[in-house]
């Protein structure tokens, strides 16, 4: 089987020759592949090459197309910083505008705008070059993260308490930016999207507050990912979700990935229809070594023995600093 | 009424607990000052309104059930409490001096800009009755310990959510004991540094939430009287 068989199968809960194994190499890549990151974030050869040679390296079994968590605010004008071995984060200098100025921004077109075009043709080439054997997962960041980067986390916290109707029109607006981006990706050739976001974790808000802020924004824009012919629709909450997996099929999702924080057991009986990923510690592919990897991997097998729906990986994106031999070891035991 | 022996002021330190912990901050500040006109002292009104507020959530949080909006809810409501009516109060430089806890360094180690967390950790240590000193995000290993012998702090926090930040959160604890710093404890906490031992990153102590961090300094308190 290719692993774009592999990958489709376990999402239709067939039989395959062996687990599906994605761990979320993103960044990580351009590390393994000797390519610099900051290259990897600003070229499309150069994200392309890295995400390429990665999966060469290790055999998973999907490629991605990531620019990093600020992306979506950097194209609404937020000026970044580039480390030269990190992700680039929001200028500590950015103060965010009223929420007045943000409703009345116009929205920025992934075709043209900021660093989202060289996405689009990483996509592209991936898709070209691998797209037959491997599938490419276009990855955004969720509306509520977003929020939270333009306004500022606490900022946006209190508006869902004191002005959810002015707070909610700003998640319908940027929900609009996370979606064409995800269509945008769909359409210069990635095979599915998974929404990445972090602050719509139960360690941040209730779920009534999912409920309410998160949960229509996510299904609306996998409603439109669906309706574009994506072949998967993932969703990744970083951290705690375990009173939220009840609601995960409403937003769409046909597959999800969780944390080290959240009991797989409960998970695989809560999401007997959704395809389940995760959900090795992200930080023993720093810390620890091969062995610990290993053992990890194989607890979260046997687990999964008879459950089709699942695929191995780890429970957030891999570390920028992860030793090789622990994804090795990850591949090695499936 | 000086104590709790009445009637109304145990209702209104219920009402006073159940305000703190929805996060009505306005109410919280009428209520903590109608117990103070009502007569009860002040080292009372704290103990049995905002401290039994912050058990109550830390009782939440030990059963997973917080979340950090409720919390920066419920301490915001203590803050406008602790600033707007028991600093205001004519006892509250004696209640201080008895508590006397040390100063506290805090910040996000050099390499992550989050602090958001961070922030919270500085307000629940002042409700608490520590001297913090916020050193903020992006800090170098030798500003927190700079701080640490500058202000006589008892305490050195770092914060981070970044894997590649480790190396920097190591070295803060041998920078300290290079400055003869031995009696600091140094302590870690965020949303990466809690999947580590205390041996992996070289500190003291790893906080698995804020709560969990003001239970250990509790305990270190009472170990030391």
């Amino acid at each position: 089987m290719t692993s774009l068989t592999r990958f489709t199968e376990t999402l239709q809960g067939s039989p395959t020759d062996r687990r599906c194994c994605m761990p979320l190499v993103f960044g990580y890549a351009a590390n393994a592949a000797g390519i610099s990151l900051k290259d990897a974030l600003t070229k499309a050869e150069a994200l392309a090459s890295s995400q390429l040679l990665a999966q060469k390296l290790f055999g998973y079994d999907a490629v991605y197309v990531y620019g990093g968590s600020v992306l979506e605010v950097e194209s609404l004008g937020a000026p970044l910083v580039f480390p030269k071995t990190d992700y680039p984060y929001l200028d500590p200098d950015y103060r965010p505008g009223n929420l007045n100025e943000r409703l009345d921004q116009p929205l920025p077109d992934p075709t043209r705008h900021s660093r989202m075009p060289i996405l689009l043709q990483a996509a592209k080439v991936l898709r070209q070059e691998i797209g037959r054997q491997v599938p490419v997962v276009g990855v955004v960041t969720g509306p509520v993260t977003v929020a939270a980067q333009v306004l500022g986390l606490e900022t946006m916290l209190l508006l869902f308490v004191e002005q959810p109707e002015r707070i909610q029109s700003y998640l319908e607006k940027i929900t609009i930016l996370s979606r064409n981006l995800a269509l945008a990706l769909l359409e210069a050739g990635a095979h599915g999207i998974m929404i990445m976001d972090p602050v719509s974790s139960q360690s941040i808000i209730p779920l009534r507050l999912f409920r309410q802020f998160s949960l229509p924004w996510l299904r609306k824009i996998f409603q439109s990912c669906r309706e574009a012919g994506a072949l998967t629709c993932c969703l990744t909450i970083t951290g705690k979700v375990g009173d939220f997996l009840p609601l995960f099929p409403d937003t769409g999702a046909d597959m999800v990935t969780l944390d080290y924080e959240v009991a797989m057991d409960r998970a695989f009986q809560q999401l007997p229809e959704t395809v389940v990923q995760g959900n090795v510690r992200p930080f023993d592919f720093v810390e620890r070594g091969p062995d610990d990897i290993r053992n990890e991997c194989l607890k979260l097998l046997r687990l999964a023995e008879n459950r089709r729906g699942y695929i191995l990986s780890a429970g957030c994106e891999l570390p920028l600093n992860s030793k090789k031999v622990n994804v090795e070891a990850m591949m090695s035991v499936v | 009424m000086k104590d709790l022996n009445t009637e109304a002021a145990k209702a209104g330190t219920d009402e006073l607990v159940a305000a703190i912990a929805n996060g009505e901050n306005i109410e919280a500040v009428v209520l903590a000052q109608k117990l103070l006109d009502l007569g009860l002292d002040l080292e009372t009104m704290v103990e049995a309104g905002p401290t039994k507020a912050l058990e109550s959530l830390s009782n939440k949080c030990n059963n997973d059930e917080f979340c950090l909006l409720e919390i920066l809810l419920a301490g915001r409501a203590m803050m406008d409490v602790m600033e707007q009516v028991v600093s205001q109060h004519a006892g509250f430089a004696a209640m201080v001096e008895a508590q006397n806890r040390p100063a506290f360094v805090l910040g996000t180690i050099k390499g992550d800009m989050h602090d958001l967390g961070k922030n919270v950790v500085a307000m629940m240590l002042k409700l608490e009755g520590y001297r913090v000193i916020d050193l903020g995000k992006d800090v170098e290993p030798e500003r927190f310990v700079d701080a640490a012998v500058k202000e006589q702090a008892g305490y050195i926090g770092v914060s981070s959510l970044i894997t590649t930040t480790i190396p920097s959160v190591r070295k803060v604890k041998e920078l300290a004991a290079q400055a003869g710093l031995t009696d600091v404890k140094v302590l870690a906490g965020g949303a990466v540094l809690r999947q580590a031992e205390p041996q992996q990153l070289n500190v003291d102590f790893v906080a698995q939430s804020v709560f969990h961090l003001l239970r250990y300094l509790r305990g270190e308190s009472e170990a030391e009287t």
